[in-house]
This record gives structure tokens, sequence and C-alpha cells, in this order.
């Protein structure tokens, strides 16, 4: 993408959908450069399809950002089974032998 | 921003905090699933995921005395567990358990030549998925959600769920895969362009052309 031309005129090339897209997704891990910025601004500007991929993935962002706090929206029917609780309990029971800072809980492995 | 009627965190969860001393099973009741859920997101696999719940507690335990109460406890217990998440990726790529197949930059067809012509331009376009505060309650939106994400290959799962849902830095992730800069760029645009592309089929069904 040229934005200045030799003459000192302002000459821009458009940035294809795919560039365009790609600069958005890379938006989300780093900063832009300038140049970057503005091709795709104006690319979203003129462009009928990119700002709704833009939409898209600011849904995806979204959704991941709710799933790091509530797991359940993607991982509805998985519980932690009581056996495990019940190994995991013994297992910490036997490793941290109850020196832990005032620790009276390991030995409350039978949990029902 | 977010208008989900689903609160984050039940109120009554940290209650016992100011009082009660650490006790793992009230960590496991409180928080067990919770953490669970999370581990098992990225790790994708059950016995490493109870691993990193059962290590999480015990670091918690030993360290409790350095928890200042000012987050919560699920908070913080969240804080350990993501570390525990990445020790035992790290573990499981020394042992060369995770990626029984090679990243394949080459060897997969390219979601970029399924989405793009030679020029550049969509030759499947993104369609419109309207408003996005009515979709992230709808069922079924997270339920293709869990369904893309699971069809992930493997290595692009993980690259994804350590990035967007875990937050990691990039550089980050990929000195904990031991993969080039280059490799992590690419398999993280993968997986965000079928992921992407698999929620418009399984979510909307396709239609606009």
């Amino acid at each position: 993408m040229a934005l200045v031309g030799q003459n000192g005129k302002i000459g821009i090339s458009m940035l294809s959908c795919k560039e365009a897209s790609t600069l958005y997704l890379d938006s989300h891990d780093r900063p832009l450069a300038f140049r970057e910025r503005l091709g795709l601004r104006m690319h979203l500007m003129v462009c009928r399809l990119c700002p709704r991929f833009a939409d898209q993935m600011n849904l995806i962002w979204r959704a991941c950002a709710q799933a790091a706090h509530q797991p359940e929206l993607l991982e509805e029917h998985v519980e932690l089974p009581d056996e495990a609780k019940a190994r995991i309990l013994n297992r910490l029971a036997s490793q941290n032998g109850g020196t832990g800072p005032g620790d009276p809980s390991t030995g409350a492995e039978d949990s029902s | 921003m977010t208008s989900n009627p689903l609160s984050a965190e039940p109120d009554n969860v940290d209650r016992h905090t100011a009082a009660s001393p650490p006790s793992a099973e009230r960590w496991l009741t409180a928080h067990g699933d919770y953490l669970y859920r999370l581990a098992l997101l990225e790790l994708r696999n059950e016995a490493q995921a109870e691993d990193a719940v059962q290590e999480t507690l015990l670091a918690a335990l030993r360290g409790y005395a350095g928890f200042d109460g000012r987050a919560s406890e699920r908070t913080w217990l969240t804080g350990i567990l993501k570390h525990k998440i990445v020790d035992i990726i790290r573990r499981d790529k020394r042992e060369a358990r995770l990626d029984p197949t090679p990243a394949d930059p080459d060897g997969s067809p390219d979601i970029d030549e399924l989405l793009f012509n030679a020029k550049g331009d969509w030759i499947s376009p993104p369609a419109d998925w309207g408003d996005p505060d009515q979709a992230l309650e709808q069922k079924r939106f997270w339920e293709a959600f869990a369904t893309c994400l699971k069809k992930l290959p493997a290595e692009m799962a993980l690259m994804f769920s350590m990035r967007e849902i875990s937050g990691m830095d990039t550089a980050e992730i990929c000195k904990v895969l031991e993969i080039s800069a280059t490799n992590g760029w690419v398999r993280l645009h993968r997986a965000r362009l079928s992921l992407k592309e698999c929620l418009e089929w399984r979510w909307l069904g396709k239609t606009e052309k």
C-alpha cells in the first residue's frame, strides 16, 4: 500500500479484503503502525463485507472473555466428579501432611 | 459492556473469606467445578484437568499466607490455576505427549484459500451475525461455539484458548509451546478464521452468498 506518491500527492492503493481482515486480527495482538491503521480504516469505510467480519470477530472475542469467567457456558455438562474430589482431598492430605499454615482441612478426605 | 443477565460469580461464594481458615474441601465445593471446567477448556484431558485442580489447591494451601483477600478467593485460585495449566502443558511438551501429529503449516487445507480468492476478495463472504448482545444470550450460540472449539485441531485449539480465553501474551505462549513466533501466528490466525467459519455454518447456517 502506498499512501504518498512521489509527487507528494496522496494516492492510495486499497487493501484487499484478505489484507484488511488479517490486519484486523493483528490489531488484537499488537499495535498497528499508522499506515496500517489508516489503510484498515479506509478499507472498512468502503467495503461491505469486512465490517461484518470485524463484527464477527468482536463477538467471538466477547464470547471468549465471558467464557473465561463462566466456563460452564462452554463446558455445560462437565462437573468435577465426586470421586475425583475425594481423590484430590486424599492426595492433598498425604502431600501436604497437614503442615500447611493453619491447615485443619486436609483430614477431610471423606467428603460425600 | 455485557448485558448478560448471568452474573459471573455468586455473591455468597466468598462470604467465608474473612473468617474461615483455608480449606481444600470448601474450595472444592465452592470452586471445584469452575476450576475443572477452565482447566478442561485448555487441556482437553480429564486426568490432566483433575491434576491441575489438585496442584492449584495444594499451592493455595501452602501459599494461603500470601492471599491478601483483596481479590476474591475465586480470582486468586484462578490465577494459580493458570500457572498450573501452563506447567502441565510444558511438562507434556517435554514428554512429547501433546501434538502427536506435528504442526502442519503446509499439510492441512489452508483456511485462507477457502475464504479468499487469489486477489484477496472474499469467496466465502461473512454473513451478518446480527445483534451481539442477543447472540451472547442464545443457548444455540454457546452450543455452536463449544462444538466449533472442540472441532479445531488440537494444536490450534490450544493456541486459541491460551490466547483468547486465558488471555496470555502471544510471545509467552510460543515460548511455552516451544514454537516460533511465525508458527504461533499462523496457528492463531487459522484458529480464529476456522472458528469463525465454523460458527457461520453451525450457529446460523450460512445463507448469504
